[in-house]
């Protein structure tokens, strides 16, 4: 399984947000590490099919990013996940299940797994109004999952969670990169390096490191702070 | 899997607080509005069978059934010269009699004083023994002053008057009470229902931006042609089957108050009552169609229908248009509240063209005068009638709306910008 990234680009007028950046990705988690501003989301959005891209090209094991097949394959977090408030946690996600494709029988058993993974079952029958920065967010990445997705794309997972949750959330995601394609993308170090098999590292739209996690000069946090310090490799 | 996003999208628009009570608070004044007349009392005077005369104040719902009863004796008599005047003159005869302070029509011949009355004529008129033909005269004045309010051209009255020729005379009584119930309501209940459609619909495609989910939407598999379809489904289930719900409702209890027979009288015998103090009622006599009571309200239904799915349509395409569900409220909603308290009184006087653009604009074609309209369309060598005209109309509408809000749903999914 192959996630092929081939010159991607995206232009804003002058501003460019995404500069021909070319990856190929396999199963396993990769993080995309960058300051705010340095295109991680832009990217991602691209890979989600969500957004044009200026030029090139995305495909996962030969199907392109615009069809219907690419994104049956995909699980999609955003950076700010949004909801109906008024739908419950479990009705939320069996309407995401329908969106995916997913057999009712099927979409209410997952849904029900799901919720009992992220520690939702007590509140899934409850209006996601009432629920916690915290909850809202477990329940954002509960639907990601749901189809298991053969690429799954998570645009700051952690926002919100307490360091309780990040210990359970790094297991899911870790579980989850034995078989898929995982890239996350954030600015908290602590949250890839221990999860991450490889890192990226996106500046002004360019990767200016691409290498294992363990294969840094020194600590990640450090490398990482001299990468934008120091302009890069 | 539409059927289950189609049940969800139903579900997101249901679920919010406000549309229940708005549905309960219609379901309510249409109770109220078909069962509160029911209560007032009126003077009946009706001959018993054992001929004595019964002088009684009873509710509206007691005199309904004296009505019933008496016409289920008489249905199928022919409104002619003798029916005429042997109800007048039993009346006459009774009123002599009895010394009553007040002339009145024994309950007995309901059914022929009512049909008089429709046309416009004073039952107990003794100005000619021909009171049949003078009926049947007067409607004949009714339907040609008709033209002239209307201001319709010569062509289109040799057309009426070649419809009107297939009317067939003498009429058959029936009671048809239960029809003019349901029309005289008609206007009200889509009153009712058009803000709640805009209410309901004007986030349907705006929440999407709202709510910040149109990412996970439209990244999924089902989330752009399907997911489209299944929302404007759902959101047209809801302003159609809102009306009919009500439409239902009222037509369950007029039937019941009134019974369902009738269906074949013909519309010149139906007054559509006005419920605004004030306001004069509809006369359907000044109607040429040969159209029958329950020809009329099918129509009347169908034309609501269609009105409402438009209505729908038009909410979810401006949600999409605008992404915001305030705009998307606000300019259907203004337009409607124009509409109602605009009326463009010189149009009518002095430009027919402006008057008949003005009477295809839905509160227009939702007013009880919405039978009476005799203007025709010309489409090169075809002549269309209003009800046709109106049906293609907003049916096209409903469809172009609907299309278009898919189309722009779908080049919209993926962002450029």
């Amino acid at each position: 399984m192959e996630l092929n990234i081939d010159r991607i680009t995206k232009q804003y007028g002058p501003k460019i947000a995404v500069d021909r950046i070319s990856l190929t990705l396999r199963p396993g988690v990769a993080g995309l590490l960058g300051a705010n501003g340095a295109g991680k989301t832009t990217l991602m959005r691209m890979l989600c099919g969500i957004l044009r891209p200026t030029g090139g090209s995305i495909s996962l094991d030969g199907l392109d990013v615009s069809t219907e097949g690419y994104r049956a394959a995909l699980g999609y977090l955003p950076q700010d996940f949004g909801y109906y408030p008024s739908f419950t946690g479990l009705d939320f996600l069996l309407y995401m299940a329908a969106l995916k494709g997913m057999e009712r029988s099927h979409a209410r058993q997952r849904s029900l797994e799901l919720l009992e993974l992220v520690g939702l079952s007590e509140v899934g029958r409850k209006k996601i109004r009432t629920y916690s920065g915290g909850m809202k967010q477990r329940l954002g990445i509960a639907q990601a999952l749901l189809s298991q997705p053969k690429l799954l794309i998570l645009d700051e997972p952690t926002a919100g969670l307490d360091p309780k949750e990040r210990v359970r959330f790094r297991t899911i995601i870790q579980e989850q990169g034995k078989e898929s394609i995982v890239l996350l993308s954030t600015h908290i170090v602590s949250d890839v390096e221990h999860i991450a098999d490889r890192i990226l590292m996106v500046k002004d739209g360019q990767i200016i490191y691409d290498g294992d996690v363990h294969d840094t000069p020194q600590d990640l946090e450090s490398f990482y702070l001299q990468q934008f310090e120091g302009g890069g490799m | 899997m539409f059927g289950t996003l189609y049940r969800f999208e139903l579900k997101k628009i249901l679920a919010r607080p406000y549309v229940i009570v708005l549905l309960f608070l219609m379901v309510g004044v249409t109770l109220f509005l078909n069962l509160s007349p029911l209560q007032e009392q009126e003077d009946v005077v009706y001959l018993e069978e054992d001929g004595s005369l019964v002088f009684d104040t009873v509710s509206r719902y007691e005199a309904v059934q004296l009505e019933r009863r008496f016409s289920r004796e008489n249905a199928g008599i022919q409104l002619d010269n003798a029916t005429a005047l042997a109800m007048r003159e039993r009346s006459e005869h009774y009123i002599e009699v009895s010394d009553a302070p007040l002339t009145f029509v024994l309950l007995n011949d309901f059914l022929v004083e009512d049909a008089i009355s429709a046309i416009g004529v004073n039952p107990l008129w003794d100005g000619t023994d021909q009171l049949g033909d003078f009926t049947y005269e007067k409607l004949a004045q009714c339907q040609e002053e008709e033209y002239y309010n209307q201001a319709l051209t010569q062509a289109e009255i040799t057309y009426w008057e070649e419809e009107r020729a297939g009317l067939t005379t003498p009429f058959t009584l029936d009671y048809a009470k239960g029809y003019s119930g349901i029309l005289t309501l008609s206007y009200w209940l889509n009153l009712m229902v058009l803000p709640f459609v805009f209410i309901c619909l004007c986030g349907s495609f705006s929440d999407d931006y709202v709510y910040k989910t149109w990412p996970i939407l439209t990244s999924s598999k089902n989330g752009r042609k399907s997911l489209a379809l299944a929302r404007l489904a759902a959101g047209e289930t809801l302003a159609g089957g809102t009306i009919l719900l009500l439409f239902a409702i009222t037509a369950a209890i007029q039937f019941g108050v009134h019974g369902v027979q009738g269906a074949g009288v013909p519309i010149q015998l139906l007054e559509v009552e006005n419920l605004l103090p004030g306001y004069a009622d509809a006369k359907l006599c000044a109607s040429s169609r040969v159209m029958t009571a329950g020809q009329g309200v099918l129509a009347t239904v169908g034309m609501s229908l269609l009105i409402l799915l438009f209505a729908g349509a038009l909410a979810m395409l401006l949600s999409k248009v605008f992404r915001r569900a305030i705009p998307a409220l606000a300019l259907p909603l203004g337009l409607l509240l124009g509409s109602l308290l605009f009326a463009p009184l010189s149009f009518y006087v002095y430009n027919r063209v402006l008057a008949q653009i003005w009477s295809y604009f839905p509160i227009q074609r939702l007013s009880q005068e919405f039978l009476l309209d005799e203007r025709l369309i010309s489409l090169g060598s075809i002549q269309l009638e209003s009800i046709l005209a109106s049906y293609w109309l907003y049916g096209l509408l409903t469809v172009f709306a609907l299309a278009l809000c898919f189309w722009l749903y779908h080049i919209h999914t993926v962002e450029k910008e």
